[in-house]
């Protein structure tokens, strides 16, 4: 309700209760995020809460002119390829359905989804990571072509073939799911 | 499952995680704890340690030198000399914090281009900004007030010039202090014929989003010419850019004190404290016809009877404080849906949002507005105001 430029604001002044309100507001969607881009729940909850505490000690120096969800989306999304490559392997390969299992059921568990949730992660792993990552950002991180294709470093028409061909892929593992 | 489009919506709408209580609680409290160690450390920013291990990355040292490259090239030094090489940092710092006036301007350069933010002017202590998108900021050092581009009051907060720091040190992101011991015996990197280059590397808690800041200061005068910060945001790299201008007259007293005047707002009516519907037309807001207050509560008990996001500044303040909603309904007859209750102060604005993907045909709509509550001279009878403006991605 309360635009984010009043939060970012009284964040910046010290607020203690705009940095909680930041983080209610955002820490759901950015696990939604790491979860879909490294597809493993102890790796996301690491990247989100360095995510957030690297945030929380930037106040006095924290000057953004633009979206605060945007920022906090390229960080997270920063840390993740930061954290694929240092593990040299492709989340995608490891096996969707037992890395979200493992640490969904449950109420011990960290990290909570619906079936539907974990159905769909696991058909987007079996993408490959870049038309994953590029349907991640545009979808969930609501990211212009434009902006995915500058963070990558490739054109936007290379952003918007990944895209495409993610999307039939993605059409196809999910059909294959149902006729099973 | 058919369509593209039905995918895209079904991984928008289901493809959702969530933090269980137990991990929402544990990292939330170390965060504010985080919070709460910043505020006592003196910034602690751009560590040398970190930068020397931020140059082994060849990267980085590529990315630097592009950086030292383009400031050569903006301020036209083409001549570089040891002379001078000897001018301490702590010098300009010194300097800096004897400077009663000034004129400057913000801009921002990304892969859109070059982009004014703001031009701003401090003297004596108070510090007023003019915003390219047309509000602006008037900081008393004491306390920091923002208004909208109907001069409607939207924020209001403690100046970052309170606690003694000057104008600089903000500026500068405490790099212009003369209590920067870790900095002061730092020497340019580059010297000209009238400029000195100093150059600053981030903390490892900044690394995230600043990639170094630059100063070029006048040789003879050591006062700052230019503040240039790099940075690698959502919208890619880019930087940050203040310009500091000695020249122009200082401006009287009067132009840094906040405005009073306000044009009409976008619709007003009266209301009474009584939870009933008020709907009020929208006039000359595109998009928007109508909007439906409800005034349903004054509360001025503790602070803890409200929702966190208020109580600190309720605390400061004190009220009464008054409890409202509003719904916009757009041209096509679509109702908006607010989630929480607005806290307003009498005659205060407070700038909301409501919208989104919230809507019946799904297209992104967002109204961002600002309500008024105006006391009469009946005490449970009000005159709400309302700013409007909708914005949309089409």
């Amino acid at each position: 309700m309360i635009e984010d430029e009043v939060l970012k604001w009284k964040f910046k002044c010290g607020s203690r209760d705009a940095l909680q309100r930041i983080y209610e507001k955002y820490l759901n969607y950015l696990l939604t995020l790491a979860m879909a881009l490294l597809n493993d729940a102890g790796r996301a909850e690491d990247v989100v809460h360095d995510v957030f505490v690297s945030f929380a000690g930037s106040a006095k120096v924290f000057k953004l002119r633009g979206s605060l969800k945007s920022y906090l989306t390229t960080c997270v999304v920063n840390r993740a390829r930061d954290r694929i490559r240092a593990n040299r392997r492709d989340p995608a390969t490891l096996d969707a359905a037992e890395a979200i299992s493992s640490n969904s059921n449950g109420p011990d568990h960290a990290i909570i989804c619906s079936e539907e949730s974990q159905r769909l992660n696991r058909a987007m792993a079996r993408l490959p990571a870049e038309q994953r990552d590029v349907i991640v950002l545009r979808l969930k991180g609501e990211m212009k072509f434009r902006e995915i294709a500058k963070l990558y470093g490739v054109t936007v028409n290379t952003i918007q073939g990944r895209y495409r061909y993610g999307l039939n892929k993605l059409r196809s593992v999910l059909n294959g799911e149902v006729e099973k | 499952m058919k369509t593209k489009n039905n995918i895209e919506e079904t991984i928008r709408k289901k493809l959702s995680f969530t933090a269980s209580a137990e991990l929402h609680d544990r990292m939330l409290d170390e965060v504010l704890d985080t919070q709460e160690k910043s505020k006592k450390t003196k910034s602690a920013a751009f560590t040398p340690r970190i930068g020397r291990i931020i140059m082994k990355s060849p990267i980085t040292k590529l990315a630097a030198a592009a950086a030292v490259i383009i400031v050569v090239v903006t301020i036209g030094v083409d001549q570089f000399s040891t002379n001078g090489s000897a001018i301490a940092w702590g010098n300009v710092a010194a300097r800096a914090a004897k400077v009663d006036f000034v004129h400057f301007y913000e801009l921002k350069c990304d892969q859109n281009g070059l982009e004014a933010i703001s031009e701003g002017w401090h003297a004596h202590g108070k510090t007023m900004k003019l915003n390219t998108l047309g509000s602006t900021s008037y900081d008393d050092g004491q306390i920091e007030q923002e208004y909208d581009r109907h001069n409607v009051r939207t924020g209001k907060g403690r100046s970052e010039l309170a606690d003694g720091r000057t104008f600089f040190e903000v500026m500068s992101k405490d790099l212009l202090s003369t209590d920067n011991d870790q900095f002061n015996q730092q020497k340019p990197i580059n010297v000209g014929g009238d400029f000195l280059v100093y150059r600053f590397e981030p903390s490892e808690e900044q690394r995230d989003w600043l990639k170094g800041t630059s100063v070029t200061v006048g040789r003879n005068s050591l006062l700052p010419v230019q503040i240039k910060t790099y940075y690698d945001a959502f919208y890619g790299k880019g930087y940050e850019l203040v310009i500091f201008d000695y020249e122009e007259a200082e401006k009287p007293a009067e132009f840094f004190e906040p405005p009073t005047a306000r044009e009409a707002p976008h619709g007003k009516s009266r209301i009474v404290l009584d939870g009933k519907e008020v709907t009020m037309e929208i006039k000359d807001a595109p998009g928007i016809k109508e909007a439906v207050v409800r005034l349903h509560d004054k509360y001025d008990g503790p602070s803890d009877g409200l929702p966190g996001y208020w109580r600190e500044r309720y605390a400061a303040e004190g009220g009464p404080v008054y409890k409202l909603d509003v719904v916009f309904i757009t041209k096509e007859g679509y109702r908006s849906e607010t989630n929480d209750l607005i806290i307003l102060w009498p005659n205060e604005g407070m700038r909301c949002g409501v919208g989104d993907y919230n809507w019946p045909d799904g297209k992104y709509r967002n109204i961002v507005f600002t309500p008024v509550l105006r006391p009469t001279y009946k005490e449970n009878e009000f005159t709400v105001e309302i700013s409007c403006w909708l914005r949309t991605k089409e």
